[in-house]
């Protein structure tokens, strides 16, 4: 993950290097937000799945290292870049910044899921689907001209962000229904679950 | 008490050929049945049918190569790491079959022309429906990059290079990533770098869109007011059939690339990227002459 997170300041600093008067363009600031939201989605692998679900800690217990430290360097990434961008006078506008935050959550979201689904490893998977969906996106948005990503210069673009913002609701909703712990019993399903333990033994006794 | 020690026994040898004939099969059907490779498939069915029902091809006709380069090229890119790390995940299998490392590598590279299959016949389907509904500019004396207006080899050549060579190229460098770079991201790190080595503007010089691993070698205009294309023009300064042969040196050396990496057939190898890179670099150097 730190890696992915090194090549997206790489990219953006050799574009600054190589140009330094024209400034970095779109295209390269948009490539680092992909390899920076390609590196979230291994913030929840486990190679250890296996031995890690018998243990009595929670699942966001047990993720929880690993998130913050892979946020963080997710973080510093991103931060050196915009500095690097600053310094180029060609600053993104703040937007942009949900722009990663939605795509990060995207690949958290289908990292969850996969994993819910006994993976693994899931990053493995969905790193590189992040990175040509979004290449992807970045053709159709060149050739049909439709606008995918929030507009550079801060103009319009309206539908656009709200889009994003409902993309990041739904990724957001996805992460939080996928990780839920089956071993974790809530306040609601524990009155239940201790209504129906005492039946049992009432039910236990009479027999 | 005695202890008895076991060597760890030597995989048995094979016949060369014919396990390579059969590891290549079997490579290529994984190929051919990886989810990725049959999306990528599935999306150019479905714009395929849309030229049909739309019954136009437009004042670019080599448009479509970018599907292929995308859709079968970098999607294989993938594809191909994912086949080839699966052989480092499934170590203590593969190190008890009869086979050489180096074999399995040959295998996964003979499988690669799996998309470059798929990419000819994307290719055929372009060139037949371009016989039947002749592309034309706007107006339709204009200048189109196709057989009416440029000689057929330049045609075929730029559509054989765009096209097919790519849907080879993007799977072999995907073993050659694989086999060098086998960590966690190098997937992702590959094909955003190979996509971000391959986009040159169309801005820049004739060169060094020839130097590219995909190059655009077909420009298209469109009127001041925006709208569709209306004429298109090979790049001048820029021979395709040589480009094509250029490109195919790259792919060969991505395949050696691949191959060096076990000892083996060490010097054989490093004599056949030495002969492809200076193809390589005569091939270049004769199309921007």
């Amino acid at each position: 993950m730190s890696g992915v997170a090194v090549a997206a300041v790489v990219v953006v600093v050799v574009a600054a290097l190589a140009q330094p008067d024209a400034g970095v363009s779109d295209l390269v600031v948009r490539i680092a937000e992909l390899l920076l939201a390609g590196g979230a989605a291994y913030l929840l692998d486990d190679a250890a799945v296996v031995l890690t679900t018998v243990t009595p800690v929670g699942l966001w217990r047990r993720r929880l290292p690993q998130l913050v430290v892979g946020v963080a360097v997710l973080a510093v990434a991103w931060i050196v870049i915009l500095a690097v961008l600053w310094r180029q006078d060609s600053l993104p506008p703040w937007p942009v910044n949900v722009e990663l935050a939605v795509l990060c959550l995207v690949a958290l979201a289908a990292a969850a899921v996969l994993a819910a689904r006994d993976e693994a490893e899931p990053g493995g998977l969905v790193a590189p689907a992040i990175g040509l969906l979004g290449i992807g996106a970045l053709i159709a948005d060149l050739i049909v001209a439709a606008e995918l990503f929030v507009p550079r210069d801060g103009s319009g673009g309206d539908g656009v962000r709200l889009a994003w913002a409902c993309l990041g609701g739904l990724a957001l909703l996805v992460i939080v229904v996928a990780s839920r712990d089956p071993g974790h019993v809530g306040p609601l399903r524990a009155t239940t679950a201790r209504r129906r333990s005492a039946a049992s033994h009432t039910e236990g006794r009479t027999d | 008490m005695s202890a008895a020690i076991s060597h760890h026994p030597e995989a048995p040898t094979v016949e060369h050929g014919s396990a390579l004939r059969a590891l290549a099969r079997a490579e290529a059907k994984r190929f051919a049945r990886h989810p990725l490779f049959l999306l990528g498939l599935a999306i150019i069915l479905v714009a395929m049918a849309g030229s049909l029902v739309q019954q136009d091809v437009g004042a670019n006709p080599m448009f479509g190569t970018l599907f292929i380069a995308f859709l079968i090229g970098v999607f294989g890119f993938i594809v191909a790491h994912r086949l080839t790390t699966s052989m480092l995940r499934t170590r203590d299998l593969t190190t008890t079959t009869p086979v050489s490392r180096q074999q399995r590598t040959l295998a996964l590279c003979l499988a690669c022309w799996v998309p470059a299959a798929a990419g000819v016949v994307v290719a055929v389907f372009m060139v037949v429906t371009a016989a039947i509904w002749e592309p034309v500019g706007d107006p339709v004396t204009a200048h189109v990059a196709w057989f009416r207006d440029d000689p057929a080899v330049d045609v075929l050549a730029t559509l054989v290079a765009m096209g097919p060579v790519a849907a080879l190229g993007g799977p072999l460098l995907g073993v050659a990533v694989a086999r060098w770079a086998p960590f966690r991201g190098s997937a992702l790190i590959g094909v955003v770098t190979l996509v971000f080595l391959t986009a040159m503007p169309s801005e820049a010089e004739a060169h060094w869109r020839a130097l590219s691993a995909w190059p655009l070698l077909v420009d298209e205009y469109i009127n001041d007011g925006g709208g569709p294309v209306v004429r298109s023009s090979f790049v001048p300064g820029v021979e395709p059939i040589w480009e094509m042969f250029f490109l195919l040196c790259l792919c060969g050396l991505a395949a050696v690339a691949a191959l060096l990496r076990d000892p083996g057939h060490r010097r054989e190898l490093l004599g056949a990227g030495a002969a492809l890179t200076v193809g390589a670099v005569g091939f270049f150097l004769l199309a921007v002459a």
